[in-house]
């Protein structure tokens, strides 16, 4: 279905020429209907793969690599052809619906837009179909949505629309990213179940970006466990939970708050222990790209990832 | 213990137009918080939980009720000394960090500036104390002379911290302090704050969506939907035996290992409330 194979890339600094490392050769095979989930931490490079496959990564960026789609090799397609492909093949839902609305233009506009573009439909049956479309993610007043502008509308709501623009063009591939991050819980619930739920009976293969494990594991088939540009680890939610194998994979399970009393067991990573504890008072802890910092650029750091490597000790739940 | 925090029958009513009816974004809360221990307040959007915070810090004004901080009652007649006082005994972490920082000034000022407020402290001292501050949260005094974009989101997070401690306060509000942050420097910073608590004996009230988090740093904690206090308790109490169906709803759709997203469960609960 979308084989991607060794995908790097580099943004080159304007000043310096200066290459530095996003993506270090991805590669990845998604089967026709299967969803897997990308997970990780920012800066690991989960949003960028999904922008390579749609060839929209940043202007002053380099691109190796293949991303095989039904036969057709995505980075050397002629442009033409590639919007054609965005527009029938392949949707995004991002995790920030107002990024693919219109402010000033009724939901209805968007709705319309999509499907006239993709498939050619006359106007009055693509409102139709809009309309179908909005009843199918759980949408009851169909009327006041489709008139109203996305101001008036609410997150879960707004994310419920763009999930019918999304779908309604049957795309083969959805790539969703952070769909539901900025929802309420129980509406990222809702949300999610639709998205699965429709994912499901149209047969279309997706590839889930989200930094909860969890989440990520009950929308997919397969996880992808991502880090400074790299897949560590690749397998079923299962096996990712019951057995990690890599150090990262198994640093993150343990250092997630759960709901349940005891928290998981601490685990050593190996040689990094105590680097990363923090106390009042304590040590500098590096300020890696482990550090919520987005690009890591002019981070201040007294070693390199290495000492941002989270020892057992900060395992929080022993600690409480 | 003795309450750090009293609250009790705190309303707020925000008017947003003359068209609509005004929103009572807080309905008759009462909370007390037991000094040294940390209360969290969990919701979802619009529940009240932010606006509860800014009654409690002074940035927003009440309609009625009564709030107590260390046994004093904080009232619109309180003498300039005494509004300062108040302001320094309750300091505030945002979900934000940015908001807190001058991007044109080097971090370690927002620190300064708070000593400069409070403390009787020559220049060469508060550079002293803005140092052991920046110490205590695991940063440098390189990191102090950085401007907030040089510095990551934990980074950043952790001088908001340093700036909320600078001010010896007795009470943090922490408005959603570690959501934005990666789960690796999440639980550090969670671990920090966790750690300056049980160092110092300040009490937090801890603002988040995220019921995991409550369980493994919260003491108590109350559960709050449309202004108005649904349940409290224990933050084990709360989690293992939720009474409220709302806390229930709440915990079947965080995500955990096994689980699955259900549609409907929204209706579901409405109409449970309804009934």
């Amino acid at each position: 279905m979308i084989d991607i194979s060794n995908l790097e890339l580099g943004i080159i600094d304007p000043e310096s020429g200066a290459n530095k490392p996003v993506l270090k050769g991805i590669s990845l095979t998604i089967e026709r209907g299967e969803a897997i989930g990308l997970v990780g931490e920012s800066g690991s490079g989960k949003s960028m793969t999904l922008r390579c496959i749609l060839g929209i990564e940043p202007r002053n960026s380099a691109v190796t690599g293949d991303i095989v789609f039904d036969g057709e090799n995505l980075r050397t397609l002629p442009g033409q052809r590639m919007r054609r492909l965005r527009a029938s093949k392949i949707a995004l839902i991002s995790q920030n619906p107002h990024a693919s609305l219109n402010p000033v233009l009724p939901i209805e506009t968007y709705l319309l837009e999509g499907m006239a573009d993709a498939h050619g439909r006359n106007a009055k049956a693509a409102r139709i179909r809009a309309g179908e479309m909005l009843e199918q993610v759980g949408i009851r007043s169909v009327d006041r949505v489709l008139k109203a502008f996305p101001h008036q509308l609410s997150g879960g709501m707004l994310q419920r629309v763009v999930i019918a623009g999304a779908i309604s063009g049957r795309p083969r591939l959805l790539l969703a990213d952070e769909p539901t991050t900025a929802l309420d819980v129980t509406t990222q619930a809702e949300v999610a179940a639709i998205l699965d739920e429709k994912r499901r009976d149209l047969g279309m293969s997706m590839i889930f970006v989200t930094h909860d494990l969890d989440l990520a594991a009950a929308v997919t088939d397969r996880l992808a466990v991502m880090r400074y540009g790299e897949i560590v680890e690749i397998g079923t939610p299962e096996q990712i939970r019951d057995n990690p194998q890599h150090p990262y994979t198994q640093m993150l399970m343990s250092i997630r708050p759960t709901l349940n009393g005891a928290p998981p067991q601490a685990h050593d990573d190996g040689g990094s222990t105590g680097v990363g504890t923090l106390t009042s008072g304590g040590p500098l802890t590096g300020g890696g790209p482990h550090d919520g910092g987005s690009t890591g650029v002019g981070t201040l750091t007294s070693g390199g990832p290495a000492v941002a490597e989270l020892s057992a000790e900060t395992q929080i739940g022993s600690t409480l | 213990m003795a309450n750090i925090i009293e609250i009790s029958g705190l309303n707020k009513t925000f008017r947003t137009s003359r068209k609509h009816e005004p929103v009572r974004a807080l309905d008759d809360v009462s909370v007390a918080v037991r000094e040294g221990s940390c209360m969290a307040v969990v919701g979802e959007s619009g529940s009240g939980k932010t606006t509860l915070a800014r009654v409690l810090v002074g940035l927003e004004t009440k309609d009625s009720g009564e709030v107590a901080i260390a046994g004093t009652l904080v009232t619109a007649s309180l003498k300039r000394k005494e509004q300062r006082a108040r302001a320094r005994a309750v300091q505030m972490v945002f979900q934000d960090p940015n908001g807190s920082l001058n991007r044109r000034l080097p971090v370690g000022s927002a620190v300064d500036e708070v000593l400069r407020a409070h403390f009787p402290l020559t220049a060469s001292q508060r550079k002293q104390r803005v140092s052991e501050l920046f110490k205590s949260v695991g940063l440098t005094d390189s990191h102090a002379q950085s401007l907030p974009s040089a510095l990551s989101g934990g980074q950043k997070q952790r001088v908001a911290i340093a700036r909320a401690f600078a001010a010896e306060p007795k009470i943090i509000v922490l408005d959603e302090a570690v959501s934005a942050l990666d789960v690796s420097v999440q639980a550090q910073v969670l671990e920090l704050l966790h750690a300056l608590r049980r160092d110092r004996g300040l009490s937090y009230l801890f603002i988040t969506h995220d019921l995991s988090v409550v369980r493994n740093f919260a003491d108590d904690v109350i559960v709050m939907r449309h202004g108005q206090v649904l349940e409290r308790g224990t933050a084990d109490d709360v989690l293992d035996r939720p009474q409220s169906p709302y806390t229930q709803l709440l915990l079947e759709c965080a995500p955990k290992p096994g689980w699955k997203p259900r549609r409907g469960v929204i209706e579901h609960l409405n109409s449970e409330i309804a009934s």
